[in-house]
Parts: C-alpha cells; structure tokens; sequence
C-alpha cells in the first residue's frame, strides 16, 4: 500500500517528538507569562472541588514560588477567571446569584449588608491548560527530553533529597567533584552550568528553593520511578 | 530701516530647527506654521542630482500687497519698517493671504484671525535675535536692518558675490529677505 | 478587563487596573506630596539654567528659561564650544516631550499577561523591594549570570556604563544593548587596534577638529551630521562646507551633507568594504600615500610570519630582541631588526615577498597590497554600482587635502557583518595619507572625560583597590557569546543572539530577570519578532524603566519604573576644553533619573545582605576614581561633581557651585587644540616618541592585534583585567576582506530589493515619535524609492507598501526620489504611539517598523558578532496604510503639553534607607 508522504516538517516532528507525550498545546497565556505556570497549576488543581475565591488567594500566599512572580495574588486567581480556567460563582446570603460581578455591583435589589462570597472551580478549559504542568509528567519529559543530562538531573535531586535541602554552592560543588559537569573540548570552558539542570527541574515541580534547595515529594518520586 | 532675514542656503541643512524654534517661541498651534521649510529637488536623475532647503516666512516686501489689501488696516508696516499684523483689528477676511504671493501667512484656527512671521519683535526689542536666527544648528539666517551697512545681513551681503544672492520671484513686491545659494552647492530655482 | 479581585472592598482596586496609557494619563496629580518648590519661581520670576540636552546623545549646552515653574524656552548655549549658542529640533522640542500626558508618574505592575496592557499603580518601595527580593534570590538559589541587563535606543535613557557597572556590584550577568555591537562599538574598539590612538565618528564626539574648521578635504562615509548630530557636528560642516573645505559623502540616500558634497558616492548598501578596498588599492598604485609616514610610522614595513599571522619580532629569527620588528634591508639584502622607533642605517625594502628562514615571508605592506589587489575602480564600480570616474573623483578630492583631511566613518559597516572589515579599511586610507594627528586631520585624540561617567571599576583594568568589583576570568568568559566574539569587551556587552539562544534553551545557563533601562526594544532589535518572542515566552521577570510606556512595556514588562526627561536629569558633559552640566529645571511626578534606580537597587541588595553590593556604599569609597553608589539625589549629584573634579577641573566644586558656574572652560582652547604630532613627542624617561598605542607603537594598518585579541582576548594578549581568555573558533585576520552580503540583490530572486536605513533630523532612535512638533513634520516612516523602483512596484508617490524580509513584514509610505539608487530602498525604523492602547498593542511596533524585517541569524562579524540591520533584502507590493495611525498635525493633540507642578520626583517618594554594613 503506498503511504502518503508526509511533509517534511510533520516528519521531523514525529522523530523529535518526546515519548511521553504532551497532551494538550501549552496555552500562549501560560507559555508568554513563564513565571504563571506553576501557580496556574497550583490553583486549578486546588480548585478541582469548588473553594472559596479567598481560599484559592491564601493557597498562593502560603505556596513558595520564586520571587520573580510578582503578579499579586489575587489579581492572579481573577486572571484564571478572566480566561475560563475556573468558573466563578456568586453566592448573595447562601444563594447562588445568577448574575456576573458586574451586574451585582449595580444590583440594587441587594441589600448592602448582604453577606457575599465567591467561589472558583476548575473548568474543563482549566484542566486541559494546566495539565501540561503537572509535575509528575512535567519531570518525566525533563528525563526523556534529554537523556544526556538525565544522570545530572537525576544527581541534583538526590543531593537535594535530604531534610536540610543543600545550597547552591554546595549542590554546585558536588556535582563538579563528581565531574558531571560538561565542558566544551575546544575551550575547557563550562558549557552547560549547574543552573541548567536546577532550573528544569525546579520548573517541573521536582526542586523547590527555601533558602536551600529540596527535592519536592513528586522529586522524590521521579527518582524511585526512573531508578 | 529695513529689517529682514538673510538665509544662507549653502548653510541651510534642512533640519527644522527654525520651523520648531518658531513654534514654541510665538505659540504657533499644530498644522499652523509661520515659518515653514520647503525641500527643493532633488532635480535631475540619478545620481548627478541637486537639493536644497528653502525655509520660508514673510519676505518684508517693500512693496507689500498684504498691507495694500487689508480692508481694516491690521496689516500694517511699523515705524522700523516691519510688517506686521494687529489681531485686534483683524476680521479675518483672508485677502492678505489670496494677495501674498508667497503664501507665508497663517491663519490662526483657534483666534479666527490671520498671523505669520513678526521677526520676534518681542525678543528684538530687547536686543535679541529671533527665535529662529539665535538656534538655526547650520548658523544660516542673519538678521539686521538691510540699510544699515554694519549690520550682520549688510556686512554679510556685501561679501557675498552678487550672482549667488537670490529673491522669491519678485512680482512688483520687492521682497526684502535675500537668500544666499552659490552655484557649487545648487541652482537657484525659486524666483529672479 | 481582568478583574483582579472580586471583593466589593476591592473594586477600586479593579477600577484601577487599567491600559498603561490611560493609566498614564490619568488623575495621579492630586496623590503627589507637597514638597518645597525649591525650583518653582515666584509669581512671574524667571530662572534661567545652564543644562545640557539629551535629546540625542551628543549633550549640546543648552540655555532653559522656567517661569514660574515651568519650563518655557529652549535655547543653544553660547559657552559651548560646539554648538556654539545653537540648538536643533529635537532639543528645541524637549518641552514637549517633559510635559507629554503619558509620562509614566509613578512606578507600575502588570495584571494579567503580558500584552494585555492592564497595570496597576505601586509605590517605589513595593517596586524596588519586589525587584530586590527578585535579583537576591537569584543569586543565591540560581546564578548570578542569570541576570540581564540592556539600555540604549535614545538620548534619555542610562549611559551605557551603567549596566556593566551594576553588573560587577552585583557578581555576574549579561548586558546587551541593540546597538553596541550594531552601533558605535566596532568602531571604537576596530579603529584604536589599526592606528591606535581614536576612530572617527562625529556624533560620537570622537572627531573634534571640525571645530576648528581648518581641514581642506573631507570624506563623510556614511555619516550624516546634518542629521544625527545637528547642531554640533552638523553646524561644524556647514561651516566647513562654507569655508572651501571639499568634501566626499558615501551614502546610499542623497542627505542634506550628500546634496551639498562635491562629490558623493551613492553606495550599494552593504558594499562599503569593496569600496573602501579599491580607494586602499587606488592610493598604493598610484603612490600617492604619505611615504615617510607609512615607512616610519606604520608596521607596513614589517616582515610577516606567515603561519603565525603576526609580524616577526626580531627574537624569532634570532636577529634581535623581542621589542624589535624584523624589516628586509635593501642594503645587505637580508633581514634586519628594527628597533623602536627607527634605525637610519637600515634601507627597509616597503613591498616585496622574500624567504626568510626557507619560509616565505611578505612585507605588511605587500600583504595589505594582495588583500586589495582586485578591487581596481571598475571592480568596486561594479560591485557597488557606481561610476569608476566618480570614485576617482572621490579619492582624488579627499587626497588633495591630506593630511589636513579625515574620513569619517559612520554606523553602517557597523550594521552588517562588516563590521571589523570597515573600520579596518577606513583607518587605513587615513594612515596611508597620514591624516593623522597633523592639523587639520580627523584622526586626534585630546584631553577629555570619559563620556560615560559612571563606569565598571575595572573599566581600566584590574583594580587592586576594589579586586571584588572587579570581572574574574571566569565570570567573563562566561559572558554569553564573548568567547566568539571577544570585541564585545570593549563595553563589558554580551552577544545578543547567544543570549536569545540562552534564553530559549536554557544553555548554558537561562536568563531570568530583565532590567531594561532603554526605550522601545522592539523598534530597535533585529527581527523584532522573534526578539520579542523569545523574552517573553521565557524571561521570568521583566522590569522597564523609561519615560513613558512603549512597546517594551506593554510586550513584555512586568514592572514599570518611571524615569525623567532630561530636564530633570543631572550630569556632567565634555565638550571639548569645556564641562557642559546637565541640571534639573524641574522634577515631575515619581520619576527618577535612571542612574537613582541602578543605586537603589544596590542599596535594597546591600540591606539584604549582598556583601559586593555593600561594598559599593564604603564611606570613604576605596578607590575614589570610581566612587561607590548612591543612595540619594544629593549623593548622586555630590558624586557627579566629584568626577568633575577629579577628571578635568581640579577646584574643589561643590554640585551647587558647578551648577552656578558651568559651562566651565578647564583648559585654554589653544591649549586643548594643541596636541598635534604627539606620537613624535619625546617621552623624558626613555629618550623615545611616545608612539601610538599598540604593540609596535606604530600604527598597524597590518592591524594583528586582532588576531591576537581572537585568540587571547585583547590586542596586547589578554582581556582587560589581565587574564588570557581561550580562543575564538575561528581566527580574526589581520586585513580587511570583502564578501558579498548573505542576502543579495545580485542573486536574490523572491527578494529583490537591498533596503537600507538612516537618519532624519527629528527623530533619536526609537524617542520622540510621540512629540507633537517632531510628528506633524515626518508623522509616518517614508520609504525611499527610485522612479524605477516605484514603477516596477506600481506605486506613486504617497502610496502605502507593504514590505517583507525572510522575517516578517512591515509598511511604509513611497517616497519617490531621484535621491536614491534604483533597486535600493531606505527607511526609517519607527513606531507608532497612538496604537499603544488599541485594540492590539503589537500594531505600535509591527505597523511600520523595518526593525520587523531585519536579521539576527548567522552570519555575523567574527570580532563583534555583529548582526544585519542594513543591506538585506526584501520585496514590496503595494498596500494600504494600516488602521488607527495618525498622520495629520491635529491628530496629536492629544499628545500636546500638559503643565505640571514639581513634585520633587521619585527621589521625593522613597527613602533608600542609611547604609550601615558591619
């Protein structure tokens, strides 16, 4: 039977395209705003039963997630709102109001000493955009991606795997005395740095930074699974 | 007394610099101008080519044909020989602007009447130099009284060879403002 | 909208996130404290303040008249040397750009996502504290290398010291900037390697014997100061021009210096090289070149070693010591040492090939000779498309005035993968004529300060003073892309397309935080696209600090800081024998000038215990030639005067008595001006001329400090703080060559225009494009296009066209001109302010930005890595103009002045705090 060719570019796709498949495209929200991607996660997989809005806001707040994600908390959860990623409901004294916040807010009908409360829950939407990040599959890609840096990676967390956690100039200092750090031929330079591998992981949900690095409970899963 | 400005074309680098230093001077509004450069060429074909900048305002004719139109007298020529306007008696009829034939009169939107160039009066009261002649980058315009020989425009005039002094084609007005563009840096195209 | 909480409370909150335009514009006034209007004048006073305008980058004195607090009147300032009393458009209109409605008045945070235009407003001290929380935790849970800094893109923003300087507080990083090894950087650095003493940029304040308008003959290579540098360099050659000077411009577009030159040379863009090569090989044949300078003076005499690609030193071939240089000597026909600076009894044979220990071995000069051998005139007229008889021309008139003559090389070669090659080629024919440090030549180098005041401590080396500042050998090579390209030392810069690299994967290692103290990035990148794409799908934190909101803020910022126009700037200019002051005339809302934000962030590092950044607040301050940082407006300014001092004025000024007294004239002019010939000064300790800076102290049109700078880091043999760095994959050679642009019209079928850019008076970089009086003269980028051209196309003049490169498209409107070659277009990058708020910000910069088209992609310049910004290819259809753009002079009304009281500034609304570090 005579196969249909494929264009070239579908084919260099298949040859690169990881075993452990993505499933859903990584929403252009989530991949534009890098430092969104885990607490999106965070949030939606929190909100699988419905939360109170405020609820959803706290579990932000007492997460770690790197200084370099400024958005403010609350601000944040109405942005999965805004996208569809939870849905939003308006509860007027017990009462689910069938109306969106603006309409509230002009509501004259309610009384101001009504007692409001909102709640989120994940959407379909939701799910689908965050899965891409769930940690497990997330670290399983960082180990099939590039199997190369896989006995590194694999280094980093078991260092990390202990209670006290290990700065990053102890981290640094292991894996060069165990000489896994590449270095380019020509130069002697250093031509992957101990960040790389830190960072993938950190950003799979493997490593988290309090003050010193610590493999996460899906890290340390990781590492039995792939032993 | 005949005050005017000498622009030396050969200087002139296009940059604008008088269209702007005219504008914040007098509050001249967006669109508006009273001073405005005109790009002349490039003439011929590529690449034996010529250009200049020809910045134009109110060329202080001798004869002017706005002060002889206007039906209420604001436009009108002062003891030292300036020609002006007096926006207060101005109705904004606009025949000053159809007689000028050089179209350097602006008609003020906002005030519904007619203004254009007054070689900053204000600032040469006082001894200063217009806007436009104190900030031109290329050191191109002069000002001063044409009929005195120790001015800056007459000492400059009268160095400069009589075949490379130019006028705004000259329609019985006599315009008083000279330009200066010497043969090696172009062809005189606007008037004579 | 988003709606950033649900909350009744919080609606306000809601209300307030709003586009950054609007929230620019909006009622902020009434929040600002009341402060001591130490500026603001009493009913109808007028204060008159002697400043320094940075409308663009050359800092013209400027004379500012504020009444009743506000600024009214601009003028040139008659103490200033060069401008001479006389200020241009873009100076003029400072006014309106200080009161613009859509300043930035106070520091901001993005809701939602990037794009999306919401912002919220923050104080200074939740900015500089979540940015501080940021950059500490990368350094010590990431690596300091992680962090990225930029600038660049106008006269405003931060001196390009800046960063580097940060950087070296901080411990590691990258710094790039879209021009650096695309503008101004090759040739600073290119031109000192082959005549070691300056290059020749005029807007660069580099070529300043034009002021004294005793040169005979000229040749503006792709520099137009009537534009770029109006009413200093501009004014000098009008006045040049008017003086007999004659002079030679090169340029592919007919600018105000090529209309009014005697003879100009509309080059193929892209081409110079070739040019440049056949002017070389024109004055060898001919042997019009200056001969006892190039015998005496330049290493052309010198012997070559071949596999090496250095010239001997006379201890290789046993002849001498290591000092020397090995000529052949007609008399005895063998190889001779030549000791510095000359040996009488030696008749060095200038060009000839000889064996030399069984080896063949050239003489520089017959080296230089090869390399140019076929670029005779009809060559280079026909790979640039000119006329043979015109470059004659063209040589002859620049030659005819040597050596009281210079060739000043502009931006272009610097543009394109040429790079090295330009600078190389120019600094050779000016070597050749000796135009050289003689009256009248171009080529000078006099006593100044560094044009950018705050510098890196180790900008001169290693500093034993401060070793931790200080770049170890390890942290620059680490620095993205410098290994390649080692020129990119020169400005402590990073190469931009590792750096995107880095970015998008991670290696070696990814950038994470941002500061971008510039304008409008996505005007003035290469690919602007794909630049923008790559920093935003993966830097995490993103912060800008500028005037007002552009597209970098709206594209990919996640903090805004707003910085000040340069009225309300401080800082000190040279302007030669004279110091120019820059001093506030006022301070509006919570802005700041940029140089506040590098200190307060060293500060909020310092309080977190960053131990290098609290070094930089010793009191006293180790090496006081630097200074430390500054925690405060009067530190800052305190400091300024300082540097004053210290470099040129030696009084003791205090910032209020430099302030009253400036301009300052720290040397007679006469004095300043006299300087010629120093190389040929007797040096009192060792009975020698003082030479010119490099190895052989000659001037080494054979110019192997590059080789050697490829292959160590530097020209002397190491990079600047004295360690040798490994080599560049491939060697950087000693001559200039030509090669045909990657993407060229002569093969190019899909694409089969060249298009190249270029200055109009009114605009600096990416500023300006939202001024009322600077928009209404040009409100929209003209194409350049010949008759032919616009026939071929179907377009008139005022048409729209719609122009694409290999990386995306953009549009323009068709300005036929007889002023351009057939097959070329020019057009001016530019952005479109007014689109900033619609419906797609990303209109702002797409509409009509040829930074959209440009090249980032390999090739690039071996020593600089230089990428294509100019001589690449496109094609054009015609279009319509794109929607929402504004054209017509009352259409930026909106944009016009709107008064506003002194607040202060920035420096009013936060308190870094003491600096008290055990």
């Amino acid at each position: 039977m005579e196969q249909t060719p494929m264009r070239e570019s579908e084919y260099q796709m298949k040859r690169r395209a990881p075993k452990h498949k993505v499933n859903v495209a990584k929403s252009p929200i989530l991949v534009a705003n890098p430092s969104y991607a885990t607490p999106a996660y965070d949030v939606v997989t929190f909100c699988e039963e419905e939360r109170l809005f405020d609820d959803a806001v706290q579990l932000l707040k007492d997460n770690t997630y790197p200084k370099t994600f400024v958005a403010a908390p609350d601000g944040f959860v109405s942005l999965m709102v805004d996208n569809d990623f939870l849905e939003m409901v308006i509860y007027v004294d017990g009462e689910r109001y069938e109306g969106t916040f603006d309409e509230l807010i002009q509501d004259e009908s309610i009384p101001l000493e009504a007692e409001i409360t909102y709640t989120v829950t994940a959407t379909d939407l939701g799910r689908e955009t965050v899965a891409p990040y769930n940690p497990a599959a997330q670290l399983k890609a960082v180990f099939e991606n590039d199997p190369a840096s896989a006995p590194v990676h694999r280094r980093v967390l078991e260092l990390c795997a202990g209670a006290e956690g290990l700065s990053r100039q102890d981290l640094e200092a292991a894996l060069k005395a165990e000489d896994l750090i590449p270095h380019d031929p020509r130069t002697g330079l250093v031509s992957i740095f101990p960040t790389y591998y830190i960072d993938n992981l950190e950003k799979a949900g493997g490593l988290v930074w309090k003050n010193a690095w610590f493999a996460t409970e899906e890290g340390r899963s990781i590492l039995a699974e792939i032993q | 007394m005949r005050n005017a400005i000498v622009v030396d074309l050969d200087r002139c680098i296009g940059c604008f610099g008088c269209e702007i230093s005219c504008k914040m001077e007098n509050n001249v509004a967006l669109g508006e101008y009273w001073n405005k450069v005109i790009i002349e060429g490039p003439h011929g074909t590529f690449p034996d080519v010529e250009q200049y900048w020809l910045p134009t305002m109110c060329q202080q004719c001798e004869n002017a044909p706005c002060v002889h139109v206007c039906p209420t007298g604001a436009s009108y020529r002062n003891e030292d020989g300036v020609v002006l306007i007096d926006k207060s008696v101005c109705i904004g009829c606009k025949y000053c602007m159809m007689a000028c034939p050089y179209g350097v009169r602006n008609w003020n939107e906002e005030q519904r009447v007619v203004e254009k160039c007054t070689l900053c009066q204000h600032l040469t009261s006082q001894g200063k130099e217009p806007a436009c002649v104190h900030n031109c980058p290329g050191e191109a315009r002069f000002y001063g009284d044409l009929d005195d020989p120790n001015s800056d425009v007459s000492k400059f005039l009268a160095e400069t060879p009589a075949e490379d002094i130019h006028y705004l084609k000259n329609v019985g007005n006599n315009p008083s403002t000279a330009y200066i563009l010497s043969s090696r840096f172009g062809t005189w195209r606007n008037g004579d | 909208m988003a709606q950033a909480t649900m909350s009744r409370r919080g609606f306000l909150k809601t209300a307030a996130a709003t586009g950054v335009v609007a929230a620019a514009t909006g009622a902020f006034a009434s929040n600002f404290t009341e402060f001591d209007k130490a500026l603001a004048a009493e009913q109808d006073e007028e204060i008159v303040i002697h400043t320094s305008c940075r409308a663009c980058i050359i800092d013209c004195g400027a004379v500012v008249t504020v009444r009743n607090g506000r600024v009214v009147r601009i003028e040139g300032d008659p103490g200033d040397p060069m401008n001479n009393g006389r200020m241009c458009a873009k100076g003029l209109s400072g006014i309106q750009a200080l009161y613009n409605p859509n300043r930035l008045k106070s520091p901001m945070r993005r809701v939602g996502e990037r794009g999306q235009n919401q912002w919220e407003r923050i104080t200074w001290k939740e900015a500089i504290d979540q940015i501080a929380d940021a950059m500490m935790e990368l350094y010590e849970k990431d690596d300091p290398m992680q962090l990225l800094l930029s600038c660049g893109g106008g006269g405003n923003p931060t001196r390009i010291m800046c960063p580097p300087r940060f950087l070296n507080a901080f411990g590691g990083g990258n710094f790039f900037e879209p021009g650096c090894a695309q503008c101004y950087l090759p040739r600073a650095n290119a031109f000192p390697v082959v005549n070691g003493m300056n290059d020749t940029s005029i807007a660069d304040a580099a070529v300043l014997e034009i002021f004294f308008n005793n040169s005979k003959s000229c040749v503006l290579w792709g520099t137009d100061p009537s534009q770029s540098n109006v009413a200093s360099g501009g004014r000098a050659l009008t006045q040049l021009r008017k003086s007999g000077c004659k002079t030679v411009v090169i340029d592919p577009r007919l600018t105000p210096d090529a209309a009014k030159a005697d003879v100009w040379l509309p080059v193929r863009p892209g081409t110079d090289v070739a040019l440049a090569l056949s002017w070389i090989r024109y004055i060898m044949d001919k042997k019009i070149y200056d001969e006892e300078f190039v015998m005496k003076w330049t290493n052309l005499p010198y012997l070559i070693n071949e596999e090496t690609k250095l010239t001997y030193r006379a201890d290789e071939l046993g002849l001498g010591s290591h000092d020397d240089y090995v000529v052949w000597d007609a008399k005895t026909d063998a190889p001779a040492a030549m000791p510095y600076p000359w040996d009488d009894n030696l008749e060095p044979v200038l060009d000839g090939e000889f064996e030399v220990n069984g080896k063949k071995s050239r003489t520089a000069y017959r080296a230089l000779w090869e390399a140019c051998e076929e670029f005779t005139l009809e060559k280079a007229a026909e790979i640039c498309w000119l006329d043979a008889d015109r470059i004659e021309e063209a040589i002859n008139t620049y030659a005819e005035g040597a050596p009281a003559a210079g060739i000043s090389l502009g931006v272009p070669t610097d543009q394109y993968v040429a790079a090295s090659d330009g600078p190389m080629a120019i600094a050779i024919i000016d070597i050749l004529m000796g135009c050289i440090n003689r009256p009248g030549s171009w080529v000078q180098k006099r006593p100044s300060g560094p044009a950018g005041v705050a510098q890196p401590w180790d900008n001169n080396g290693f500093n034993e003073k401060v070793p931790s500042l200080c770049v170890p050998a390890e942290q620059q090579a680490a620095k993205l892309g410098y290994i390649e390209h080692k020129g990119l030392e020169h400005w402590h810069a990073s190469h931009i397309p590792t750096i995107l690299e880095a970015v998008r994967t991670g290696k070696p290692y990814r950038p994470k935080i941002w500061v971008d103290f510039s304008g409008n990035k996505p005007i003035m990148m290469g690919n602007a696209a794909g630049f923008i794409q790559d920093m935003r799908d993966n830097i995490e934190l993103a912060v800008h600090c500028f005037m007002y909101p552009t597209t970098s803020s709206v594209e990919m910022a996640d903090i805004l800081l707003p910085t000040s126009e340069w009225l309300e700037n401080s800082y000190i200019a040279y302007r030669m024998n004279t110091l120019v002051v820059r001093q506030p005339c006022t301070h509006l809302f919570e802005s700041v000038d940029n140089h506040m934000i590098y200190g307060w962030l060293a500060k909020a590092l310092a309080d977190r215990g960053h131990k290098n950044c609290q070094l930089t607040f010793q009191d006293p301050f180790p090496d006081p030639n630097f200074g430390g940082y500054w925690k405060d407006l009067d530190g800052f300014q305190a400091w300024l005067a300082d540097q004053a001092d210290r470099k040129v004025l030696h009084k003791g000024l205090s910032w209020k008595e430099l302030c009253e007294q400036a301009p300052i004239e720290f040397m007679p002019m006469d004095e300043w001006q006299n300087n010629y010939e120093q190389f040929a000064v007797i040096n009192e300790e060792t009975g020698k001329p003082a030479g010119f800076n490099t190895s052989s102290k000659k001037c080494e049109p054979y110019a192997e400090g590059f080789t050697v700078m490829g292959r160590t880091g530097g020209r002397f043999g190491t990079d600047h703080n004295g360690n040798v760095q490994p080599p560049a994959s491939v060697d950087y050679e000693p001559l200039p060559h030509y090669e045909e642009p990657a993407e060229s019209p002569l093969t190019d079928t899909e694409y089969p225009y060249v298009l190249t850019s270029g200055r109009v008076p009114m605009f600096h970089h990416g500023t300006l494009r939202n001024v009322p009086w600077l928009r209404e003269i040009y409100p929209v980028p003209q194409c350049w296009m010949n008759p032919q051209t616009a026939a071929e196309v179907g377009v008139e003049e005022g048409d729209w066209v719609k122009i694409e490169s290999r990386r995306g498209e953009t549009h323009g409107k068709v300005l036929v001109t007889e002023g351009i070659a057939p097959g070329v277009v020019a057009q001016e990058r530019f952005w479109n302010p007014e689109l900033l708020d619609s419906e797609d910000p990303s209109l702002a910069w797409r509409a009509m930005n040829v930074n959209v088209l440009t090249k980032n992609d390999p090739p690039y310049n071996n020593v600089y890595g230089s990428y294509t910004l100019r001589g690449f290819t496109v094609k054009i259809t015609k279009s319509e103009m794109p929607e929402g753009v504004w054209t017509e002079p009352k259409d930026f009304t909106p944009w016009l002045p709107e008064y506003s009281e002194y607040t202060g500034g920035g420096y009013a609304a936060y308190d870094a705090g003491e600096a008290n570090y055990a």
